[in-house]
């Protein structure tokens, strides 16, 4: 060969080495050195698994010392569940969720609470009995924990810079914080802003013309979420110390309508109790839209025993839903039934089935007949209801029930007579006419009557038109549900957050008293109730020197008729028509979130003047919030010039407060919950930190959170129930509230000591639990009683045994009060906006405003030809968004659609569309599903997000980007309607003002 | 599928990935095309036909260079190629169930025979270069002359022999070292693309073709501007053209037995084949078949084979297909879901190990290789030899 | 891996490789040994004598709640993006006869496992109680059992860089415990057990409920047993396309992914 062919050869040979050395230099690295790539693992076998807490083998219990099992709760959502947390000792941090056997939310059967906590252990392991007793954690409960250590997690309390909404912060001291809420002055540049010490005046009127509105002081809202065992506490001790009556869960965004529905029903718009099917035991199963094991609460409890009951029992279930959920599998077979429905249309059916029974009479009537809790003993039954009172059908005291003095009054079937109900075994049923009393004539009608007529007010047919579900199919089902008697069982939840929901819940309720349902085995149940925790018998902690009895009209106009306002008065006075009234009244309602920014901004009933939210997240959560708050809580000027928020992320609400002040995440925090319904025992999960919260701390040590900030700013504002003798022993003596445990240590102890108290924590329960750090306080706050109430801390709560479930074919824990076939409370209340009355007992209504203009009428089918609602996700919960693992598990969220009604729009699955309402649209991925309703678009609720590490955060001037795995998915409360005929305000349920989120008209179009 | 009763609809599901990456589909070509070399050498040096002759040296260190470069490919497909010394240390209970096991033992073999055999049939080069030189060359080519200097007839008669022996064992091992690779994947019966007794044979019949096809590509390139030809030799080319075409025959035979089987006579798990085919038939269609064989057989088996540069394209797109098949059928086979719902998705990394790069750097390995046994062995001397040998012969 | 380490490899390693070349004309039964912890019979490797474990999916009870998803990701530190189990969510029929049905799906710990028999350095082996695991620190990353694995169970761990899936989490099991996915199930749709053992729960659902295998032809014979399976469930492929995969991709997630895992590396 030539040597310029040679050299050619040679030097592209060197130089092409070289580069492919280069090329393959990680896989020649390792190979040259014999090196391994990636992470060791801790065990050749066992990977990186964590080891096991303890071991059991040949009957020999050995705890692993490298970590200790701590019981507490999980507070990943509303159904709060007893869990065990293991923490690795050296790290302080937790490593595994496990179910609490002892605690009824996540165990059935739960173990008896005399278990040592040993045993508890040892009888979950292989040679135990874990069939009887697994005790489980959901999805979300397993691995949500890692968002206590997320990036965008708040640790010290932050101020804005820059406008509201900016996501702009500094780092504050926490003294500093407190000193500039307290004080105010001009904290932004912006002007002068109030502070809670000038806000609070309890003497002057808010608003001089309308003194019953109350004094200055409530100026000061606190929002809170759900109950998380710190709520109650910040009510009582703060809120009421400083004079404010403006406390706001989030049930008007959660399931007002269910819970005013059935507070109708059972006639309580005080405690606002609310059933729940006996899941274990029921023969038939009617859900109108919270599919068990998909939705509801609790969620984990509803889903095993529906697993059970469908496998091991003789469960019939019929899911009336728009969407197929995970009640369903084909496994069961014919057990399991779905019936698609148009959302909002869910009382067009109920009031088709009230109809079937009715007028074919199938319904319990000998039950219904029973008009007293004395003909109810008499007849060995555990409910009765009001069908057979008469209500007043004269204009003067129309609605009202007939009575005598308190007791009413009945017609015997004996005689026809006019009776106290007390002294009648079986009243007229089905009446109307006149009756006369104490020499007046009434025209009266029975509570059943008024039901009878108003279920026949439309055609079967036109029921059935209304929801498209065919006659045949009403027929069927309310064969079936009246054929399974007292064991027939309902349930409904946030399916009715529309405008018509509070109706239905109540006609879906009604279905029970059909069948007599309620304290029945296998019916319907009001839960077990709890052991005393806050007013126990050692303490009264919400007791204290100074507690203002707050006398005022709240901000959301709920629990006030307008008729008491001097505005109806003087409308009245100058022979005015008095309504409409320059807004909706509720009543009834005991708390509307949804309209308190709307209300301030409108200054009806008066503005605020200091909002603190406590984890809340009402933007997210309100259907319309983006579109209607956002622009009004954006300016401190429009309606809350002072918003302070408690927030250990900084959420889509809390991302327009002025302040952010860090909080304790879940096992770091402490707090006493209840279940919260569907369960038949006593029942008290309680949670103290077990491991040590991260965020920035008071000078006393206690970590910045909710109720230590409560005590710093009560302590600022020098509020009676703070720092020394703040809280009274039922023995007469004083103690301090200084750091939190001075409070929930002693809760504990009320709880322990509730009854016939419970024994003494052994050494071994102590050390086997995890609690061991706590002894010194237990033995300093609770003196005597320190093992006790270590023994109900090493339980995770105090739980009443399985064994007390039921007296037979009874409930132990029984609903008292009767049952409302005619609500007179709701009977006797006008629409503020009208004066049109509303029913007082079930009546069929179209989605529509709160004037009663329709739906149907304002968004016509031709620009609205589908209905959109969203469903409640099996694995995604709003406030864990900052659970990276959780993102694992559910992604993402879709716009789910039914294949034929994408072919109709010319769609693809995985096509980009765009959902647009009259007054909001948003984007998302399409997919397609054959178990949607055609005319429907469903939304799993939970992402989309805007917040919680969604958008980009820049503290001190460091930003830290948003995640585009926080973001993704579809944020459907973008879809909310405005109700056009009020001023500024949400459309909502026109009876309790629930926010109406289901149910929306809109239109579907491919994005390009 | 069209039957309502079978509407399935996902509502929640998780892919999962999978292991083999584009490394794996390279290492396959490469020991094809090398055994396919291998065998093309061997018509000459074993069957003893003429034609051959002049490529068949080159076709042999062609054979070599490949199946040195080929097993880089699977190194660097290992997620811990630290640990290579694992496999010899341990898992010998499986030698009989796992072809990768028996693949290490041939990858060893084969190519220290082609090396025997390439010594045996280029010893009395090195001696006569070793004769002429001094220094290191003469030292080299002593070395590669493994220091026996003897060009007496006896001795080239003996080094004939060995190499004919070598070669004829060579034979069955270069059979072997690819049609273990098809064992590789016809044993997982996981696998439902993968799985049929004919892989090894479809992997062979498809090798031939590429390896062919890299001779077109290839000789011409070393005869024109490397040898002292400086020319291409034309009847060579149209008869490597010629063969490719009967090549390209034996490799749609199998694929046509493979592919009727699989899908029409198979278990109900054609189906998923059949949804994986109906997702990629227009490309194999018209890439794979149209383009990739059809086109090359009918140049071959036309007069067009005695256009060069229609048969370099020839040769071109059979040894893409080829590499293109490989493709398809170890990353398509991986597409195919098991118990997961949906075909998978995989894209090479630029960078890093089972990258882009590291197929590149591949072939870098092989001409870097090429570039060494061209300079090493006389291998223009030796055709140059074999066609005055072949026109004296006239 | 410290430098001291690296270095003790490294030799340990060159010795090896060196035996080999001395050795590779002797015998091949030198090398026929299995990998060490099995030789030494750890207990790890071995199991529990007598015992042979296995898991019933009963389908009637599942939720399709994903609480044993998420569960094994935290109890088994399973890398993000990668799963030892999940649960398939489908619907079928056609509206309105539309079904929901459910796959939890984990490593069958075949008694005939396909993984097993393929693999070149005998990492993965079946133990004597009947659960397959992997030897983390022999598997050479070669993916030949991922590829053999007819359930689609195997996966590579990012972390550690070699074949990794469910092992019925043995570090639980060998203590006497349950696997931390049956132990969340919360319709108690997974039973764990020892089927030998006549008294317990699997034995009992197994001889009094029809089951069945999820792949029965590919002769591995699995032993995780479904009750209530229906077959059309097997089918996945003929499902609509799952979105996520495209969505993550289209907005960039998978980057992002890896971003957060370089920060994790270095910070870490």
């Amino acid at each position: 060969m030539q040597s310029s062919r040679r050299k050619f050869l040679l030097g592209s040979g060197v130089a092409v080495a070289a580069a492919s050395a280069v090329g393959y230099k990680d896989m020649l690295g390792s190979v040259v050195t014999f090196s391994d790539k990636g992470e060791k693992a801790k065990d050749s076998i066992y990977f990186n698994s964590s080891e096991a807490e303890y071991s059991y083998l040949n009957e020999k219990f050995v705890p692993n010392d490298a970590f200790k099992v701590c019981a507490t709760t999980c507070i990943g959502c509303t159904t709060q569940c007893g869990v065990r947390v293991k923490i690795d000792k050296k790290t302080d941090k937790v490593v595994r969720v496990l179910g609490n056997p002892y605690n009824l939310l996540s165990t059935d059967p739960w173990i008896p609470y005399n278990t040592s906590i040993k045993e508890s252990y040892t009888l979950l392991s292989q040679a135990g009995e874990f069939e009887t007793y697994r005790s489980n954690v959901c999805a979300r409960g397993n691995v949500l924990f890692d968002k206590t250590y997320d990036q965008n997690r708040v640790l010290k309390p932050l101020k804005r810079v820059g406008k509201r909404g900016e996501n702009r912060w500094k780092e504050i001291d926490i003294d500093t914080l407190i000193d500039e809420i307290v004080n105010g002055g001009d904290l932004f540049g912006e002007g002068k802003v109030k502070g809670l010490k000038e806000v609070r005046d309890t003497k002057t009127p808010i608003n001089p013309e309308e003194p019953i509105f109350g004094p200055k002081s409530n100026g000061f809202c606190i929002l809170g979420t759900t109950h998380d065992g710190r709520v109650k506490t910040i009510v009582h001790r703060l809120l009421k110390s400083y004079g404010s009556a403006n406390y706001m869960g989030h049930t008007s965004i959660c399931g007002l309508s269910m819970r005013a529905g059935e507070a109708a029903y059972l006639g309580n718009f005080k405690k606002y109790p609310h059933l729940k099917p006996d899941f274990e035991n029921t023969e038939y199963l009617l859900s109108i839209g919270t599919p068990p094991g998909q939705a509801g609460n609790p969620f984990k409890r509803q889903g095993k025993l529906l697993a059970r009951a469908r496998t091991e029992k003789n469960i019939q279930y019929t899911i009336v839903s728009p969407t197929q959920g995970n009640s369903d599998t084909i496994a069961v077979g014919g057990r399991s039934h779905w019936i698609p429905i148009i959302p909002g249309t869910d009382l067009a059916f109920v009031m088709g089935l009230l109809q079937i029974i009715i007028n074919s009479k199938t319904y319990n009537a000998s039950y219904l007949a029973l008009p007293s809790a004395k003909a109810m003993q008499a007849a060995k039954d555990v409910s009765w209801t009001n069908a057979s009172h008469l209500i007043i059908q004269d204009e003067e005291g129309f609605g009202r029930i007939l009575r005598d003095k308190k007791t009413p009054l009945v017609l015997d079937t004996q005689d026809m007579q006019l009776k106290h109900a007390d002294d009648v075994i079986e009243a007229v049923l089905d009446y109307q006419g006149m009756v006369e009393f104490e020499g007046k004539t009434y025209k009266v009608r029975t509570s059943f009557n008024e039901l009878k007529e108003n279920v026949n007010e439309l055609s079967l047919e036109e029921y059935a038109k209304e929801c498209g579900v065919s006659v045949d199919k009403m027929q069927e089902v309310a064969k079936e549900f009246v054929s399974h008697g007292r064991k027939s069982s309902v349930d409904c939840h946030g399916g009715t957050m529309h405008t018509t929901g509070f109706y239905t819940t109540y006609a879906v309720m009604m279905l029970g008293a059909m069948v007599g349902n309620l304290n029945y085995k296998g019916g319907m149940s009001p839960g077990g109730g709890a052991y005393k925790d806050y007013k126990g018998k050692q303490y009264n902690l919400f007791g204290y020197k100074g507690k203002s009895k707050v006398h005022a009209t709240r901000i959301d106009k709920t629990r006030m008729a307008y008729e008491k306002t001097n505005e109806y008065k003087k409308k009245v006075a100058a022979g005015k028509n008095p309504y409409p009234a320059k807004d909706t009244w509720y009543p009834f309602t005991n708390a509307l979130e949804s309209e308190i920014i709307t209300n301030s901004a409108k200054g009806y009933p008066y503005k605020l003047d200091v909002l603190l939210t406590l984890n809340s997240n009402f933007m997210y959560g309100t259907s319309g919030g983006e579109g209607h708050i956002k622009e009004l809580i954006s300016d401190p000027k429009k309606s809350i010039p002072l918003f302070i928020a408690i927030d250990p992320f900084i959420n889509e609400s809390s991302r327009y407060a002025d302040y952010i002040i860090p909080d304790s995440v879940l096992h770091e925090t402490w707090g006493i919950v209840h279940a919260w319904a569907g369960y038949q025992t006593k029942i008290n999960t309680l949670r103290f930190p077990v491991v040590k919260p991260r965020q920035a701390q008071f000078k006393n040590g206690d970590p910045i959170e909710v109720i230590s900030f409560a005590i710093a700013l009560g302590k600022k504002l020098k509020l009676p129930g703070f720092g020394e003798k703040a809280i009274k022993g039922n023995d007469g003596k004083w103690h301090a509230f200084d750091k939190v445990e001075d409070f929930y240590l002693r809760a504990f102890e009320n709880i322990a000591m509730d009854g016939k108290p419970v024994p003494d924590a052994s050494d071994e329960d102590i050390r086997l639990s995890g609690i061991e750090s706590y002894v010194p306080s237990l033995k300093k706050i609770c003196g005597k009683n320190w093992r006790k109430t270590a023994y109900v801390m090493a339980r995770g709560g105090r739980y009443e045994d399985i064994d007390k479930s039921y007296q037979g074919e009874y409930l132990s824990h029984r609903y008292k009060k009767p049952i409302q076939i005619y609500n007179e409370t709701v009977g006797r209340t006008k629409n503020a906006l009208t004066g049109e009355r509303f029913s007082g007992t079930v009546k069929f209504y179209k989605q529509r405003f709160a004037n009663g203009e329709t739906f149907e009428k304002a968004f016509p089918k031709e620009h609205f030809p589908l209905t959109a609602f969203s469903f409640k996700s099996n694995v995604l919960s709003t406030p864990n968004t900052a659970s990276t693992l959780l993102k694992e598990i559910r992604y993402t969220t879709y716009v789910d659609m039914n294949p034929k009604t994408a072919v109709k729009f010319g769609l693809k699955h995985g096509d980009i569309v765009r959902i647009s309402s009259a007054d909001g649209s948003v984007e998302g991925y399409l997919r397609l599903r054959h178990g949607i309703h055609p005319e429907t678009i469903g939304v799993e609720h939970g992402a989309g997000r805007e917040g919680e590490g969604a958008i980009d955060l820049e503290i001190n001037g460091k930003v830290t980007k948003g995640k585009i795995s926080r973001r993704t998915g579809v944020y459907y409360n973008k879809l909310g309607l405005h109700d056009s005929s009020r001023n500024t305000a949400l459309t909502a349920d026109f009876v309790c003002g629930s926010n109406a989120r289901q149910a929306i008209p809109v239109k579907v179009e491919k994005v390009t | 599928m069209d039957n309502a009763q079978h509407i399935m609809t996902l509502v929640s599901s998780i892919t999962i990935e999978k292991p083999w990456g584009i490394d794996v589909p390279n290492y396959f070509w490469f020991t094809g095309s090398s055994a396919a070399a291998f065998i093309i050498s061997s018509f000459a040096h074993v069957f003893g036909w003429k034609k051959y002759k002049p490529i068949a040296g080159i076709a042999l260190l062609m054979a070599f260079v490949l199946l040195v470069a080929a097993p880089l490919n699977l190194v660097d497909d290992l997620k811990q190629p630290g640990r290579i010394m694992n496999f010899f240390s341990y898992g010998w209970e499986n030698f009989a169930t796992s072809p990768m096991k028996w693949g290490v033992l041939l990858l060893i073999a084969y190519p220290i025979l082609i090396f025997f055999e390439a010594q045996a049939l280029y010893r009395p080069y090195f001696v006569k270069i070793a004769q002429q030189s001094r220094g290191l060359t003469k030292m080299l080519n002593t070395l590669l002359a493994f220091g026996n200097m003897d060009l007496s007839e006896k001795a080239l008669a003996k080094d004939h022999k060995k190499g004919y022996v070598l070669g004829a064992i060579g034979i069955p091992l270069a059979l072997a070292v690819h049609g273990y690779t098809g064992y590789i994947l016809g044993a997982v019966h996981a696998n439902v693309m993968w799985h049929t007794p004919l892989m090894p044979i479809i992997f062979l019949a498809s090798a031939m073709v590429s390896g062919t096809g890299l001779l077109i590509l290839l000789i011409p390139l070393f005869q024109r501007f490397l040898s002292e030809r400086k020319s291409v030799d034309r009847d060579m080319v149209a008869t490597l053209a010629r063969l490719l075409s009967w090549f390209i025959v034996a490799d749609l035979v199998m694929r046509f037995l493979w592919l009727t089987f699989s899908l029409t006579f198979a278990n109900g798990e054609k189906y998923a084949l059949y949804q994986y085919f109906s997702l990629h038939f227009q490309d194999t269609l018209w890439i794979d078949y149209v383009l990739c064989l059809f086109v090359p057989m009918i140049i071959g088996f036309t007069k067009l084979r005695n256009i060069p540069i229609v048969v370099y394209f020839g040769g071109l797109v059979t040894a893409i297909g080829v590499w293109l098949f490989r493709w398809n059928t170890v990353i398509g086979g991986q597409e195919i879901p098991r118990t997961t719902p949906g075909f998978l998705h995989y894209t090479p990394h630029v960078f890093g190990q089972g990258s882009i790069v590291s197929v590149l750097s591949n072939w870098g390995v092989l001409f870097v290789l090429i570039c060494i046994v061209l300079l090493v062995f006389p291998w223009d001397e030796e055709m140059e030899e074999c066609y005055k040998g072949a026109e004296n012969a006239k | 891996m410290s430098k001291e380490n690296s270095r003790r490899n490294f030799l340990k390693k060159g010795l090896e490789a060196t035996a080999f070349a001395m050795l590779a004309t002797t015998e091949a039964n030198a090398f026929s040994s299995q990998i060490p912890g099995r030789d030494e019979k750890d207990s790890r490797h071995i199991g529990q004598k007598g015992k042979h474990f296995v898991m019933v999916l009963d389908l009637r009870k599942c939720i399709g709640c994903q609480a044993c998803t998420s569960v094994c990701k935290i109890e088994n530190e399973v890398p993000e993006e990668q799963f030892r189990t999940f649960v398939t969510e489908t619907e079928i029929g056609e509206f309105p006869d539309v079904r929901k049905a459910f796959l939890p799906q984990l490593c069958n710990h075949c008694d005939e496992p396909a993984c097993v028999p393929v693999c070149p350095t005998g990492a993965t082996f079946k133990r004597e109680d009947g659960i397959v695991v992997v030897d983390n620190d022999v598997c050479w990353g070669c993916g030949y059992c991922i590829s053999a694995c007819p359930y689609d169970k195997r996966y590579f761990n990012k972390r550690t860089q070699t074949a990794d899936k469910c092992n019925f989490c043995a570090q639980r099991v060998d203590k006497g415990l349950l696997p931390a996915c049956v132990e969340t199930c919360i319709g108690g749709a997974r039973v764990f057990g020892d089927i030998n053992d006549k008294n317990s729960e699997v034995y009992k659902l197994l001889h009094n409920f029809p089951s069945t295998v999820l792949k029965e032809a590919q002769g591995t014979k699995p032993q995780t047993f479904y009750i209530g399976l229906d077959s059309r469930v097997e089918e996945l492929f003929s499902t609509t396309q799952s979105l996520d995969d495209i969505v993550k991709a289209e907005e960039g997630f998978k980057r992002e992914w890896e971003k957060a895992r370089g920060e994790v590396e270095n910070h870490g």
